[in-house]
């Protein structure tokens, strides 16, 4: 799948459009992959991502535009402000369960983007903040699209590598444990408030980066950007593609970009089709695509279970 | 004399992005169809140059991002210009490929700020919020005599633009506003705001919202038994507004706004705006006809400048031209139309009580 | 301060009311159900179609438009809540979520962005109350909203259907073993949620207006009622949803107009740091 990732912008360069579209999934399968931590990890259902993802963006313009920092600085700005975000949601986690931090997420991805709108001396409110540069690596910045893609695509990637030795890592079994039974978990000596709030942290601190991303790709950021609906978004790419799956979010990203392009002559008729699209994967795909697709190859092998 | 239709061969392209989709298509898709419009009747007059115009038409919905790639799309065929929408947070985002791409491009955004960013590429085919509510303002303090102004404004850059300008043309007279009070474009209750502004002692409302929000102040204003003149922004004179809002709300309203097909007496605006609600179904607002006239106007200067980008761009810049909603003519900035007026609603039905006009000679 | 409150109860029984259904909903099948505000949404439309389109008389087109939403709360069920019923909690959620999708499309591509504004259901009246002001359609609200809640008391404690929706709601297996059908039960909870969704939408519809994006702004509202009054309690949804309408409107008169919805969504979150699950207790939390 990397090969292809690599392999087709590269004979599509100079094509804005397709590339456009290649960069923004890339951005969109890091969200997926940053919520898929906390849906697919913890179980937890989040729609408050978007707050997370218009931190790192606003953050990142800042340090580029407010105090000059070279683009490197700026992403790592971003993710560190994602990451404080992520706790702050995973705090709130440990005192509220279930539907109520749904509730709760949704509240905070609001009052977050109220903020950024409101808050005009910080944010410049409702007037977006427009001329954020491009990324630049050592001083040299990466105007052409395919070189954005391609960064894009490097902190896609390492994001997932990360992810992946975290999940095998201590922490990640122990975060296995405190998913299935919190209070067996705690019995054998696990934190699951550790758990939790490493995992929103580390969530916060992906989305941050794809909101970096996000904002000197498109150089125009507003708060009309942050909303619910991207928290949405994301939340069903993850369950489409399978959330807890590894190509999972990456399928489900790359759906939910390409799709709606696809359809673009129709597009009144498929929001309609995707609202029952969701309704249908989650009545008899609930493991998503990916989910399904790996249980049906795992059947014929697991006789014994 | 018999037009011949034009060769369908090697036809001219001109792009255009609108909100065909979501809310934003109250006023995308009546916009549209004033393009569409424009370019069937110049095609069936022959043509720009003896050849075809052929519109890219792209959804730009609600959103930046889908407006971005709805762009990015429109640009992949090389087209010679884009219609674009007019929103200004769409448009910002837009800007930077713009400018990469060296296309003309025109809209009818009101937002100021637009135009003060150095994009050459981009002409504007509405008075912007300088000229609508600096009338407004003007209008309240000078006709109607007052001089402690309650500002309404609904919390986007549309409002916030809106606001700004009256703020600083009340400076301009030494004076400040009394109160500036916000809402969402969905609140339903405005009633706090409209108390807060009577509280403060305003003697004067001046309102920058959209349709829906304007019908709910102007109707809660009157519950209230706030007896003061209200200065509405071109919300009020939309078709949609006119649809939801009653009799009573209306009457005795001001609302600036760049022209009103509705009551022009010119027969070819009549005209006009029959011909549009035959063939679409719908009636047509200022955006839809200054639409018209801003697309006719790109399509004579294929014609008169030439089929290539930066003979548009020079034949915009120096061409004056007679349209049907106003007279345009950009200026350094390349703002284009520099006409407001202030209307007096008598029930539904407005008349023209001041023009503002600052259309260089 | 006066006409502040007035105006601040009358818009937060609109919250009230619109909420109703809900926790209905969230009681008898612990489901949050992320389309309630398309809900009341279509049926306002529906009202609407009714009386304006096909120039029905008001009350003709409130019965229709409540019967076609109890109509669509049946197949809602069967369509949306059936098939997840024995999967975790969240399995709805998302299901739901998908739903408003697609009946806020849906609504868009049926009846047009256009807001519409049905006419007042009392001509426009106003009346004084002291030195304040209250449309009379607003008090017909408050009325109604306040009988609809008596009612529903009545209904839960006296009635035959409204003892055994009680018994399901609270323990769905008893119930069962006890001879409940719960699976008609299932479906009268929801096909009644909707009706007093559609019953909502036709009242409100003259004061707020109608679009195919009413249901989010709806939604909002009733999860901050809902929270704020006690998940669990169908008398706390009135007490929370006249709290935040009056909090709404006090901020924005005292504080700042621009932050008053911040506030809003601070309360839901400080409601719920203080009583973690609500104060209806552990029944849903844990299920995930």
């Amino acid at each position: 799948m990397l090969l292809l990732a690599t392999l087709i912008p590269l004979a599509l360069a100079g094509r804005d459009y397709p590339l456009f579209l290649a960069t923004t999934a890339v951005i969109h399968a890091l969200l997926a992959v940053s919520l898929d931590v906390v849906v697919g990890g913890l179980g937890l259902i989040s729609l408050g991502h978007a707050a997370l993802f218009g931190i790192g963006a606003y953050l990142s313009a800042a340090a580029m535009l407010g105090l000059g920092l070279p683009w490197l600085l700026a992403l790592v700005a971003a993710g560190l402000g994602g990451a404080v975000a992520g706790l702050v949601l995973g705090a709130l986690s440990l005192r509220i369960r279930g539907h109520y931090f749904v509730l709760v997420s949704l509240g905070f991805g609001e009052i977050v983007r109220l903020v950024l709108l409101n808050w005009k001396s910080l944010t410049r409110g409702a007037d977006g903040v427009i001329g954020i540069p491009s990324p630049s690596l050592g001083g040299v910045a990466i105007g052409s699209k395919l070189g954005v893609y391609f960064l894009s695509l490097g902190v896609l990637v390492a994001v997932i590598v990360l992810t992946r030795r975290v999940r095998t890592s201590p922490l990640g079994r122990a975060a296995v444990a405190v998913r299935a039974d919190e209070m067996a978990a705690r019995a054998s000596g696990v934190s699951p408030a550790l758990v939790k709030l490493s995992a929103l942290a580390w969530s916060g601190a992906a989305a941050g980066l794809a909101g970096s991303l996000y904002a000197h790709f498109y150089t125009f950021i507003s708060p009309d950007v942050f909303t619910v609906d991207v928290s949405v978004t994301v939340l069903v790419m993850v369950i489409v593609g399978g959330a807890g799956t590894a190509g999972g979010p990456l399928l489900g990203a790359l759906l939910l970009t390409v799709l709606p392009e696809w359809l673009r002559p129709f597009r009144q008729y498929y929001l309609i089709v995707y609202g029952a699209a969701v309704v249908l994967v989650m009545v008899f795909l609930p493991e998503g695509v990916v989910g399904t697709l790996r249980r049906a190859r795992l059947r014929p092998r697991a006789a014994l279970t | 004399m018999l037009a011949s239709p034009a060769a369908a061969a090697d036809a001219v392209k001109i792009g255009l992005v609108a909100s065909l989709t979501s809310d934003f298509a109250l006023i995308g898709v009546l916009q549209k169809n004033a393009g569409v419009m424009a370019v069937d009747e110049v095609n069936a007059a022959g043509g720009a140059q003896g050849r075809r115009v052929e519109l890219l038409v792209e959804d730009g919905s609600n959103s930046n991002t889908v407006a971005l790639g709805a762009l990015n799309k429109v640009l992949g065929d090389r087209p010679l210009a884009v219609l674009a929408p007019l929103w200004s947070t769409q448009l910002l985002a837009m800007f930077p490929t713009i400018e990469k791409d060296g296309v003309p491009t025109l809209s009818t955004t009101g937002t100021r700020k637009v135009t003060q960013l150095g994009n050459g590429w981009y002409f504007r085919y509405f008075p912007h919020d300088g000229i609508t509510k600096t009338a407004a303002t003007e209008f309240a303090l000078n006709e109607l005599g007052r001089k402690k102004v309650g500002i309404l404004y609904v919390a986007n850059e549309y409002g916030q633009s809106g606001r700004d300008i009256i703020v600083e043309t009340l400076k301009k007279h030494g004076l400040a506003p009394v109160a500036a009070e916000s809402h969402n474009a969905t609140d339903k209750d405005m009633s706090a705001q409209l108390l807060r502004v009577k509280q403060a002692g305003a003697d004067v409302i001046i309102s920058q919202a959209h349709p829906a929000d304007t019908a709910l102040i102007l109707k809660q204003q009157r519950q209230l038994g706030i007896d003061l003149p209200h200065v509405a922004s071109s919300a009020a004179s939309q078709p949609s507004m006119l649809r939801i809002v009653t009799d009573k709300d209306l009457d005795g309203v001001y609302v600036e706004t760049a022209a009103v097909p509705a009551i022009d007496p010119r027969p070819e605006v009549q005209r006009w705006l029959r011909s549009y609600e035959e063939r679409f179904k719908t009636t047509a607002d200022v955006f839809a006809l200054l639409y018209y006239d801003m697309t006719r106007m790109l399509l004579q200067a294929i014609k008169d400048g030439g089929a290539e980008r930066s003979r548009i761009r020079s034949w915009l810049e120096k061409t004056r031209y007679e349209g049907l909603g106003a007279t345009y003519a950009c200026d350094a900035e390349h703002n284009c139309n520099h006409r407001a007026v202030i209307l007096r609603y008598t029930g539904k039905t407005p008349t023209i009580v001041k023009t503002y006009d600052s259309t260089p000679k | 301060m006066p006409q502040l409150l007035l105006n601040g109860i009358a818009i937060g029984c609109i919250y009230a009311l619109v909420s109703c259904g809900f926790v209905w909903v969230y009681q008898s099948v612990g489901a949050v159900n992320f389309a309630h505000g398309e809900l009341v949404m279509v049926g306002a439309y529906l009202g609407v179609t009714a009386s304006v389109l096909l120039g029905w008389p008001p009350a003709v087109s409130l019965v229709v438009a409540v019967g076609a939403g109890a109509l669509l709360g049946l197949v809602f069920q069967r369509v949306a809540y059936r098939p997840v019923r024995g999967r975790p909690a969240l399995s709805f959620i998302v299901v739901s979520i998908g739903m408003s999708i697609l009946l806020r499309n849906g609504a868009l591509a049926v009846w047009g962005p256009d807001p519409v504004a049905p006419p007042d259901l009392v001509g426009g009246r106003m009346l004084r109350v002291g030195d304040s002001v209250l449309s009379a359609h607003h008090l017909l609200i408050i009325v109604v909203t306040a009988l609809v809640f008596l009612m529903q008391a009545l209904f839960f404690a006296g009635t035959r259907l409204g003892r055994r929706l009680r018994a399901t709601a609270e323990d769905q297996e008893t119930a069962q073993l006890m001879g409940v059908n719960v699976r008609a039960m299932i479906a009268w909870t929801f096909t009644l949620s909707a009706a007093l969704a559609a019953l909502a939408g036709v009242l409100v519809a003259p004061v707020i207006f109608v679009s195919p994006d009413l249901g989010l702004f709806i939604i909002l509202k009733a999860f901050i009622a809902i929270v704020i009054g006690g998940f669990g309690s169908i008398a706390g949804t009135l007490v929370g949803g006249v709290f935040l309408g009056v909090i709404e409107v006090l901020t924005a008169a005292y504080v700042s107009s621009a932050y008053k919805d911040v506030v809003a969504f601070a309360l839901l979150v400080v409601v719920l740091l203080v009583l973690p699950h609500g104060f209806f207790g552990e029944r849903i939390g844990e299920r995930a």
